[in-house]
């Protein structure tokens, strides 16, 4: 099977599957645009990937870095990430339904890392280890953005519930 | 509560997941893309095909400076020399400073803001949200890009520093003379040094005729070091050693350097002829091999995602083409010529530097759009300086 019979395949196979995990870590507006970049790459260095230890996890790193470089480039061309919680939008939500697109809400506004460690950590279902590889970064650097996302979303948690309350917003 | 919440967590990721209206795939157009890249490698007959790619990156622009050079022996580019544009530094008009992190003495400029080095840096190596300032005495401090928090990793390193993409790993020579040491350290966040390893490559130098090289980071995870004197170099994955990066068994000897030199920009590898002249090149099965022609000129990859290269031509004008860098099809536009010394760097996707040295005593960036040709002063320095690459 030469490089692009087997570069096809894989893209066919697995191009649901990594869309959607763009779609957490970097928004369903970007998602194809960033797995069509990362699948590119992969691609230019097809024979390293597929002598890789798992050419699936090292796409998946890819993929990640890809979002967190456009993301850094973005900064640094001076966009600015608009929050697309509102108050209008949680007084609008359903009931049942607040904790879920609040949680999503909360999810969207981690900085980049903290949000990749997340969606790894319980999408993907990665060890530490897993996603220290995959972030290239040390499992002590895992555990620092695991711990700052979780204590973001674990505040904003707070306030739900406190308003679910009676005597809460919801009451 | 937390347990609850992690559960909430994972149920929403994998409904928006399974929500997700997945779009198909054009795996053709996407391997078409590809191709693009590796004609040009393929290279030399295809002339015809990289310039239509050329033209697909950049489109025709309008020229600010002189005109093309009849004794260029690469194919002009579109250039126009508009009535009234500005010919020397001083008419060129201020625009907002470089993206990038530059310095002028011991002043680190970020975005924003200035941090005072206690050493003046003669590198600034990008890594992730960070910025490394590095000087030959052996200093290497981590800069927050955000906040201009530092951290200093180490005063006794033996080269320049080198980073991955998300500034994960730094690594360095160990100053020993005549040793192959590459020190490896895992910075997490505010600079902080998790883990720490010492690795030493199977080279043999001796002091100082044939030194042993730190080159860079290649892609994500490829460390390469080279003794060029013995024209060797040798690959180091990161990627095999999980989180924490493992000794030798995933060094490779890798195939294929002849007597080039090799610097890595933008995580891309840059070989170097004796005559000056750079190639792009890839690491494919443990052997580096060039992906396109090489080029008479220093080649800068990085522009437009990672997708363009630019260099100085002999005329002092800037060429823009699509990576790995054709010397054929290349977008190409003048600025102000002053005969003083200039170094091109890119600023952003759409914009690059030419850092001009003027005399002994001051130098001034110029950033310039690749896609108008319209350039503007962005910085003056002084004579020591380092701009981030």
């Amino acid at each position: 099977m030469d490089v692009d019979d087997s570069f096809a395949e894989y893209a066919a196979a697995r191009w649901a599957a990594l869309y959607r995990l763009a779609v957490l870590l970097a928004g369903a507006d970007r998602a194809e645009d960033v797995t069509q970049e990362a699948l590119l790459r992969a691609y230019r260095s097809w024979s390293r990937v597929q002598d890789a230890w798992s050419p699936d996890a090292y796409v998946k790193k890819i993929l990640v870095n890809t979002i967190i470089t456009e993301g850094k480039r973005g900064r640094r061309a001076g966009l600015v990430l608009v929050d697309r919680s509102t108050e209008a939008d949680l007084d609008s939500a359903e009931d049942g339904v607040v904790d879920r697109e609040l949680i999503w809400g909360q999810v969207e506004k981690l900085p980049p890392r903290q949000r990749a460690v997340i969606v790894l950590r319980y999408y993907e279902d990665l060890s530490e280890a897993e996603i220290a590889r995959t972030l290239d970064c040390a499992t002590g650097t895992v555990k620092a953005h695991a711990s700052a996302a979780l204590r973001t979303l674990r505040a904003a948690s707070a306030e739900w519930l406190d308003a679910e309350r009676p005597g809460g917003r919801h009451d | 509560m937390t347990d609850k919440l992690e559960d909430l967590v994972a149920d929403e990721l994998r409904r928006r997941a399974a929500d997700a209206d997945v779009p198909p795939l054009a795996v053709a157009h996407l391997i078409a893309r590809g191709h693009e890249a590796r004609r040009v490698r393929a290279r030399r007959t295809l002339t015809v095909v990289a310039a239509v790619v050329a033209a697909a990156l950049v489109t025709v622009v309008v020229a600010v400076g002189h005109s093309d050079d009849p004794g260029s022996t690469r194919p002009p580019g579109p250039a126009a020399t508009p009535t009234g544009a500005p010919r020397t530094l001083s008419e060129l008009p201020s625009g907002p400073p470089p993206r990038v992190v530059y310095s002028s003495g011991r002043t680190v400029h970020l975005s924003g803001r200035t941090v005072e080095l206690p050493f003046v840096p003669d590198h600034l190596v990008p890594a992730g949200d960070a910025v490394l300032a590095s000087s030959a005495r052996g200093s290497v401090v981590w800069i927050d890009r955000a906040t201009g928090a530092t951290a200093t990793l180490t005063t006794t390193a033996g080269s320049t520093p080198v980073a991955t993409l998300t500034g994960g790993w730094v690594a360095w020579l160990k100053a020993t003379k005549g040793s192959a040491i590459v020190v490896l350290v895992g910075v997490g966040s505010h600079g902080a040094i998790d883990e720490r390893f010492e690795q030493r490559f199977p080279a043999k130098p001796s002091c100082c005729s044939d030194p042993f090289e730190l080159n860079g980071i290649v892609g994500a995870d490829q460390l390469i070091a080279s003794m060029p004197s013995q024209q060797k170099a040798w690959s180091w994955s990161l990627e095999t050693g999980g989180s924490s990066a493992r000794p030798a068994s995933s060094i490779q000897l890798l195939g294929g350097l002849g007597q080039q030199g090799i610097t890595v920009i933008d995580h891309t590898l840059v070989l170097t002829d004796a005559a000056g002249g750079t190639t792009i090149a890839g690491l494919f099965n443990a052997r580096i091999e060039a992906m396109a022609d090489t080029n008479p000129f220093p080649i800068v990859p990085g522009g437009a995602g990672g997708q363009a290269v630019a260099y100085l031509d002999d005329g002092g004008k800037v060429r823009v083409g699509p990576f790995p860098g054709a010397a054929v099809g290349n977008h190409v536009f003048g600025f102000p010529q002053t005969g003083d010394p200039v170094t091109l760097f890119w600023d952003d996707a759409t914009h690059v530097l030419l850092v001009y040295t003027i005399g002994s005593t001051r130098a001034t960036i110029v950033r310039c759009a690749i896609s108008t040709g319209s350039c503007e002063r962005a910085a003056e320095l002084g004579p020591a300086y380092a701009v981030e690459q």
